[in-house]
């Protein structure tokens, strides 16, 4: 039995593995946080978990997460993604305690969903909110009352039926114990946070993932999350694209762009083209907002040839355009990661943004 | 500006496992319902012991209101048994306290001088008042009976009567007689007719003796040395 006192609470979370459960794989990635750093002591890719699609689907798989000893940390921070999950940047006058209403609103539009699971946090620092300016002469309404500010939230919903079966995902009394449940996209953000936005927290940056069939764009300004896209186009459209143009299956598309062998440049330009433009209009939105200019943009998640997506990207943001490596920003423990996951880092990410994100919550 | 971390726990508390091999969730009903069939347990047995005790405790009542008649003729008997052991203790108190009685009486008659006459003689001893007119006669507990001889009789000379309370106190009655004398007011002359057909009257003179005997001094004795004495 352990007690947590105000003293051992910051030191309670400081060992966890973040693991992210996919149909296909379950990616786990083990962190040691100490004041000073966050170290990455273990990565390990394990079989992966099939999750209920529908409340009528039921799947036996109950304590079927058994994670490798060296990856084994006594708490585990465990993301999913479902396609019933939701995950919205909205604007809020009230926090969701104080109007509920307004929240759910605001999350789910006029379908209000039934049996989610819900939970919002504030992006910005709450107590790092500008003072109110001082009220006008002979303005007596704002005398009593301080102008409302609009506060940004990530709000997630998942399926009831999911959380419950993650939670039954873990045998009892052994190591990990489940601590923590996240959305797949929330721990990509928590762990971009401190990555690249840790590392120039003064600055304007955006962070382009790409997956299947959509992408999504969060733009960090001065270390706050400020704005979050989604586009529906992925790396399924450029490589149906490719495949059409070039007469190959989708795989062999995907081969020949990840090889360079050829120059896919005129093929992919219109589609990429098109989502970048995109990515530009929202950047430039929120550097006028912001009043600042885009200092970098960082793409995650491509498999279609990595290189064209950032040759065509600077040439349409006209600002630098890096991919990100998750792995380049922290501490990594001596022979933690093998050398075939080091090439495939990126699938790693979510796995680490959940582990951080649990690891660094004070209220955790 | 400091960035906040972007965590959203979407676990309930039930949820969120705490990886100790020995859970607080666990333990805290088995511990709960180990006291309480503890707790079950006690009372059970109290409530047996008391209910065992109860039965116990009317079961003696029934004995008592049983055994009280027996007891009182327990204690009755008791008495008796006390009382006829005492009185053979005095019985065997007595028999080392006699007398010698016949032999006195033999040596009185040698030394009654032939003049006096004896009337009668009578041995008084203290008797103990009596609680119940037909209860047998109570041992006495006395270790030293006072005890007296009364003598009356008459004489025709007179001096023969200091003679004979002289010869009483000798020695050779002095395991009986501790002292002897005449009350006061006991000689009375007397008239009466002499013995044959020419006789006439003959005076003589009515007296009494009063003698203090020694103490009976009774000793006590165990029933084995009562009985070699009277062997």
């Amino acid at each position: 039995m352990s007690i947590v006192t105000e003293k051992n609470k910051a030191k309670k979370y400081a060992d966890v593995v973040g693991l992210e459960i996919t149909g296909t794989a379950t990616y786990a990635v083990r962190i040691f946080r100490t004041p000073r750093k966050i170290e990455i002591v273990s990565v390990a890719e394990l079989p992966g978990v099939q999750l209920p699609n529908s409340e009528e689907e039921v799947i036996k798989n109950a304590a079927s997460v058994v994670v490798p000893r060296q990856a084994a940390a006594p708490y585990a921070a465990v993301a999913v993604n479902v396609p019933s999950a939701i995950m919205r940047l909205v604007v809020l006058k009230k926090s969701p305690d104080e109007d509920a209403d307004a929240a759910l609103t605001e999350l789910f539009g006029t379908s209000r969903l039934a049996d989610y699971r819900i939970g919002f946090v504030e992006t910005s620092d709450p107590d790092a909110i500008a003072e109110p300016e001082a009220p006008q002469a002979g303005n007596d309404s704002s005398k009593d009352k301080a102008p409302e500010k609009d506060r940004m939230y990530i709000a997630c919903a998942l399926p009831n039926h999911v959380a419950e079966n993650v939670a039954k995902l873990f045998p009892e009394a052994r190591h990990p114990a489940p601590a923590s449940l996240q959305l797949s996209s929330a721990a990509r953000l928590a762990a971009f946070s401190r990555g690249p936005v840790r590392r120039d927290s003064t600055a304007l940056l955006a962070h382009l993932h790409v997956s299947e069939n959509q992408s999504t764009v969060a733009i960090f300004s001065r270390g706050v999350l400020v704005a979050y896209r989604q586009f529906p186009m992925g790396n399924s459209a450029v490589a149906s694209r490719v495949a059409q143009e070039f007469g190959l299956t989708e795989e062999l598309a995907i081969e020949m762009l990840n090889e360079n062998q050829v120059d896919p440049s005129s093929v992919t330009a219109p589609v990429l083209t098109t989502l970048f433009r995109q990515v530009a209009l929202s950047t430039e939105f929120v550097a006028r907002r912001e009043k600042s200019a885009l200092s970098g943009l960082f793409i995650s998640g491509v498999t279609t040839g990595i290189a064209h997506w950032l040759k065509i990207a600077e040439s349409t943001i006209q600002t630098p355009v890096e991919q990100w490596l998750p792995f380049d920003d922290f501490a990594v423990r001596s022979r933690a990661i093998p050398r075939t996951m080091h090439i495939v880092q990126e699938k790693f990410t979510v796995a680490l943004g959940a582990a951080i994100a649990l690891s660094e919550d004070p209220e955790a | 500006m400091s960035s906040p971390i972007l965590h959203v726990n979407l676990f309930v508390d039930s949820e969120r496992l705490s990886p100790a091999p020995v859970r607080l969730k666990f333990i805290m009903p088995i511990s709960a319902a180990f006291l309480a069939g503890l707790v079950i347990t006690a009372s059970f047995v109290v409530h047996a012991l008391y209910i065992s005790a109860e039965s116990e405790s009317k079961s003696l009542e029934i004995d008592l209101s049983d055994l009280k008649p027996k007891y009182a003729e327990f204690e009755k008997l008791q008495a008796d048994s006390d009382a006829l052991e005492a009185s053979v203790v005095q019985v065997r108190c007595a028999k080392t306290a006699k007398y010698p009685i016949a032999n006195f009486l033999v040596e009185l008659a040698k030394v009654v001088p032939p003049s006096i006459q004896f009337n009668s003689l009578t041995y008084e001893y203290p008797t103990l008042p009596r609680a119940m007119p037909f209860a047998p006669e109570p041992a006495s507990t006395n270790l030293v009976e006072e005890a007296s001889l009364r003598i009356s009789g008459r004489t025709s000379v007179h001096e023969d009567i200091a003679k004979f309370l002289e010869t009483l106190q000798a020695e050779n009655f002095s395991n009986i007689v501790k002292s002897a004398d005449i009350p006061r007011g006991s000689f009375r002359q007397e008239q009466r007719k002499a013995v044959g057909a020419d006789a006439g009257d003959v005076a003589s003179l009515l007296f009494e003796v009063n003698i203090e005997c020694v103490p009976r001094k009774f000793k006590s004795v165990s029933a084995k040395s009562g009985k070699e004495a009277s062997k």
